[in-house]
């Protein structure tokens, strides 16, 4: 390569006054300007209400849902989604919405049962109303709901399973697995792909050497085939709670090369920096450099990775769950539940089983809406 | 160029090797080993198994040596073609292997040239009228692309099929061919059938590919030599197919290697879900049943399709980049 | 004195008139060129001179019609073209992307820019870059392209041109790569050669090549030139005529020689006092500019440089200066002339 590349700057009979395009912008920090940049991504905003959303009802799901999710109404098994009325079968209105009952009466053809409403069973709909007792956290007994039916009453506003549990209910508790998985399993990738991307970064020579054929080989492995591979493996014997770990670990296997490489890279091309220089000049030391020089300047972009990463784990888990070889019942989690879905002749007579699949969707699209907005707003000039 | 090339093909190495040992664990992960499950296997299928029978099939499949003999043991084996027993199928597992392997090569290819067909075009339409209705378009269906992952999708396709046609879209034939002998009808049967496991898997993919088209284009539009182009006079159309779409094309080019994994990924769980005669849940079920070296050996041969994409991907990068060509 | 200064109509090859060209941006609106007025006259090299962000580069990217818009747009102005022995056109009432306007560009005017690095394209080899310009305004097949290049890659002093012709841009060194961009720029003889900034990114003996390659050319061809820059040693050396800009306005247009040893605006003489000159006493030091450039975005009202002008009086800071012309095609901008 040329040695002129780089212009020289010294010996020029030069009029640049060097001015920069520092406006308005000028006396905000960083992270100030990171953030007004998100706020004019209007879906990214979107996205993440409907995630902050979605997380609350996760970590509050005992509150949030309307029905114990393990309750089998027997009587109701199968039943279809309730409708939300506000009139009545006379055509009176109410301002109060309220469900009809179910009855069911059994099909003699088809061996199923058939559901109508119960216009004799009517039930309204409270907020703040004491359902069924629970545990909040496994701990704090409560049995305060946002909202539902007086007890003896049922609302299944998404129907119920073959089992006659609430499938919106389930729904909602399945939100604290699935949803949890995916944040554990990026901050174990998190940790280790800062830990690994930061030492070959830095270190380079043989460890970056082999660390950069680490990552090519895990990340041509597909990875579906090899998550069924290393989950089929978990003993059967394990607890719900040591097969969930067992997961996560699994996911993030994989998932720590992404946050790797950005990490990687950004100390590659940031150890030369002249800021970095200069700090390395003025007899600053390495670890000072490094945290107070090197992660603030790329942090941004580890965020903007873990985020759009959140969305494959979770993706993973439903998928591992949904094929039989991920969390098992009595563990509730979307996988799980969808994996009642997976006949499809079910799914036509039963259609609201797929319920689930809308709420990963949501997550999904949200999750990738909000690292798409952070994305823009770290780097404004990497379209 | 052959300095490159030598490079690449010594990383594929490495990484093949690397891959035969995660299949390797994976075929040792689950309690006892192969023969444990094959005596289970015969003894409830009621045959009688002796001692001494056992004793020399342990000895034969070098059980009672070390790990890492049993490795080599296999993995010798599997350059003579030799890739251990499915004591559920009774079957060499070469032979299952080849039964399914073929189509779920074919299908993967299928998908990633729907997949660059598609995302290419619109990428450039994307980023050459930027903000445009049309570029809108693309990128929200791109982000619903992206976000609603295959086995879903699939799932939602077959129920709306089967709900509104009363037909069912699963599998690669209808009844009538399924084992039938190739014949023309026999193809056009497929191809009828063909487009839904491209659809369901190309799909994120495609959304996927038409963002990084259209960033990278929309980086290289901004370019001086593409000023430069103009100033030459060159034709609208013709200053950005030759000039940034041109260049843009590279990397996408170079991530077909990584593209392939995320497409064998995908089908091997689309698979299941349309209940396709592929890898997909030939796979799922040795898993279920424990019926290890069939697993592995199904992980081992999906990966070294994959990185065998990946050096065809780094060749035609090559070829098409002077800056590595001639590095 | 002034001779250079065009005088008569059938001395003017180009003529940019009340140009504006404004970028609507986020943050508001950038007024990069508020009024320019420049005449080019024929077979001369006219300097352009400024700081970074007075204007310059933008009015020749304007009279490319290669602006990038949006955010960039032409609110205002003409660009009146003279061909030897055709009609007048005004470039800015031809579409940017339509023949007539592409006929233009390449065959009369042509544009070698700062970066040779960026500016060619790493893909396809020097030759490639030349052929692909000549076979869009001559009816050249590849090989009779091929010679074509391969004798202006010769003509701009690169060895070896009939492999060079052949290289990609990564192949060569800077100062080559900013030959073969002179190659591609002259190639097809045009009339009109814009030159923005063309020796910045080049090492400083490089530069002096390069510079004295253009003069050359420059005599052989006939070409005239726009030269952009902010150095001016570059258009000591080099320019007939000089525009100096400020703030999207040309504050002083006179020949080179006039413009050194008389100058009239106060910013022009600024600069040149902020220039060290070998040979000179020390009695004079180096004096910069004093003060900062105004913000982009702001609209000044009154003279632009009224903030760092030690000569402002109130008039300088409420009226905007009207343009004075002397007899001899002499101009500038400012109060203290009026």
């Amino acid at each position: 390569m040329a040695l002129n590349d780089t212009s020289p700057e010294q010996q020029k009979l030069q009029v640049d006054a060097g001015i920069e395009n520092e406006t308005t912008e000028r006396s905000l920090s960083h992270w100030q300007l990171m953030w007004r940049r998100f706020l004019k991504h209007r879906l990214a905003v979107f996205g993440l209400i409907v995630i902050i959303g979605l997380y609350m009802l996760a970590i509050f799901c005992e509150f949030f849902a309307p029905m114990d999710p393990y309750v089998r109404y027997s009587q109701f098994v199968n039943a279809p989604p309730q409708r939300i009325r506000f009139v009545d079968h006379e055509g009176n209105f109410s301002i109060r919405p309220f469900v009809y009952g179910h009855k069911s009466t059994l099909d003699m053809q088809s061996f199923r049962r058939v559901y109508e409403p119960d216009y004799s069973k009517r039930y309204d709909l409270r907020l703040f109303t004491k359902g069924s007792k629970y545990k909040l956290w496994g701990f704090f007994p409560g049995s305060l709901r946002f909202f539902g039916v007086e007890e003896g009453g049922h609302l299944f506003l998404f129907g119920t399973d073959n089992l006659g549990r609430d499938v919106f209910s389930r729904i909602i508790y399945g939100s604290r697995i699935s949803l949890s998985i995916g944040l554990i399993g990026v901050f174990i990738s998190l940790a280790i792909g800062m830990l690994l991307g930061g030492i070959s970064g830095l270190r380079g020579g043989l460890i970056d050497e082999l660390l950069q054929r680490v990552i090519e080989l895990l990340r041509s492995v597909p990875d579906i085939p090899l998550w069924m591979g290393l989950s089929a493996a978990l003993p059967p014997h394990w607890s719900p709670i040591r097969v969930y770990f067992g997961i996560t670990v699994i996911l993030s296997l994989l998932g720590w090369t992404h946050v790797a490489r950005v990490v990687r890279s950004r100390f590659l091309s940031l150890r030369n920096e002249e800021f970095v220089l200069a700090a390395y000049a003025a007899g600053a030391s390495e670890w000072r450099i490094i945290t107070k020089h090197l992660i603030p300047s790329f942090i941004s972009y580890v965020i903007v990775s873990v985020t759009l990463s959140i969305p494959g784990m979770i993706l993973g888990e439903t998928a591992l769950s949904f094929l039989g070889i991920g969390l098992r019942p009595p563990v509730i989690s979307w996988g799980v539940l969808l994996e009642q879905a997976q006949n499809i002749a079910a799914v036509n007579t039963y259609p609201w089983l797929l319920t689930p699949a809308i709420f990963v969707i949501l997550t999904v699209l949200s999750l990738n809406f909000v690292g798409d907005g952070l994305r823009d707003a770290a780097d404004p000039y990497s379209k | 160029m052959a300095n490159y090339l030598t490079k690449r093909l010594i990383y594929m190495l490495i990484t093949l090797f690397g891959i035969s040992i995660i299949s390797f664990t994976v075929i040792q992960l689950p309690p006892g080993d192969y023969l444990t499950s094959y005596i289970t296997e015969l003894q409830a299928s009621g045959t009688v198994v002796d001692e001494a029978q056992i004793a020399s099939l342990r000895q034969r499949y070098g059980l009672d040596k070390p790990i890492y003999v049993q490795y080599f043991k296999w993995i010798t084996g599997i350059f003579r073609g030799d890739f251990g027993r499915s004591f559920e199928w009774n079957e060499s597992v070469r032979v299952l292997i080849s039964e399914r392997l073929p189509m779920t090569i074919a299908i993967s290819l299928l998908t990633l040239v729907f997949t660059y067909v598609l995302a290419i075009p619109i990428g450039i339409y994307s980023a050459v009228r930027q903000y445009s209705f049309g570029d809108y378009l693309a990128i929200f269906i791109g982000f619903i692309g992206i976000s609603i992952p295959g086995f879903l999708l699939a799932l939602v396709l077959m129920f709306a099929f089967y709900h509104m046609f009363g037909i069912s879209i699963g599998g690669l034939f209808s009844a009538a061919f399924e084992d039938a002998p190739w014949s023309w009808a026999k193809f056009k049967d497929l191809v009828d059938h063909l487009w839904v496991p491209m659809i369901v898997v190309g799909m994120s993919g495609t959304a996927g590919l038409i963002r990084t088209m259209r960033a990278t284009t929309l980086d290289e539009l901004g370019k001086d030599y593409v000023k430069m182009a103009r100033s030459k006079g060159l034709p609208e159309w013709k200053v950005i197919l030759k000039h940034p779409v041109r260049v843009a094309i590279n990397p996408i080019v170079s991530t077909v290697g990584w593209e392939l994994p995320r497409i064998v990924s995908g089908t091997t769980i689309v698979a299941v879900v349309l209940s396709l005669p592929i890898t997909g849940p030939l796979l799922l079920q040795a898993l279920l049943s424990q019926d290890m070296y069939l697993a592995g050996s199904f992980i081992m041969m999906l990966s070294v399709l994959t990185v065998i994409g990946t050096l065809i991907s780094d060749i035609l990068l090559a070829v098409i980049d002077p800056r590595i060509r001639l590095e | 004195m002034v001779d250079s200064v065009a005088k008569n109509r059938e001395d003017i090859l180009l003529e940019v008139k009340g140009l504006k060209t404004y970028f609507h941006t986020e943050y508001g609106v950038v007024r990069a060129v508020n009024g320019v007025d420049i005449t080019f006259p024929r077979g001369k090299v006219v300097g352009v001179v400024g700081e970074s962000g007075c204007g310059k580069s933008v009015t020749a990217l304007s009279i490319m019609q290669l602006v990038s818009q949006p955010p960039g747009k032409i609110e205002a102005g003409t660009i009146m073209y003279y061909p030897e022995d055709e009609a007048p056109i005004d470039i800015l009432s031809l579409n940017p992307k339509e023949r007539k306007m592409r006929e233009l560009r390449g065959k009369e005017l042509a544009m070698i820019f700062q970066e040779p690095m960026t500016s060619l394209n790493p893909i396809y080899t020097v030759g490639d870059q030349i052929i692909e310009k000549v076979q869009v305004h001559f009816p050249m097949d590849r090989n009779e392209a091929k010679e074509y290049a391969i004798d202006m890659l010769n003509k701009v002093g690169i060895p070896d041109p009939a492999q060079r012709v052949d290289e990609y841009p990564h192949q060569m060194s800077g100062g080559m790569r900013q030959r073969a961009m002179i190659a591609i720029a002259l190639a097809c003889d045009p009339r009109f050669l814009i030159a923005d900034e063309p020796t910045t990114a080049l090492d400083v003996t490089v530069q002096a090549q390069i510079l004295i390659l253009m003069q050359d050319l420059q005599q052989e061809f006939g070409t005239s030139i726009m030269l952009v820059t902010h150095d001016l040693g570059v258009v000591g050396e080099m320019a007939d005529v000089v525009a100096v800009m400020y703030m999207g306005k040309v504050v002083e247009y006179a020949d080179v020689q006039t413009l050194f040893y008389e100058p009239r605006h106060p910013y022009t003489r600024g600069l040149l006092r902020s220039i060290p000159l070998i040979g000179q006493s020390g009695a004079r030091w180096l004096s910069p500019i004093e003060g900062m450039l105004p913000d982009p975005y702001d609209q000044i009202i009154g003279c632009s440089f009224a903030a760092r002008c030690p000569h402002r009086t109130e008039q300088c800071q409420h009226e905007t200066p009207p343009w004075l012309e002397s007899e001899d095609g002499r101009g500038v901008r400012c109060w203290l002339y009026a």
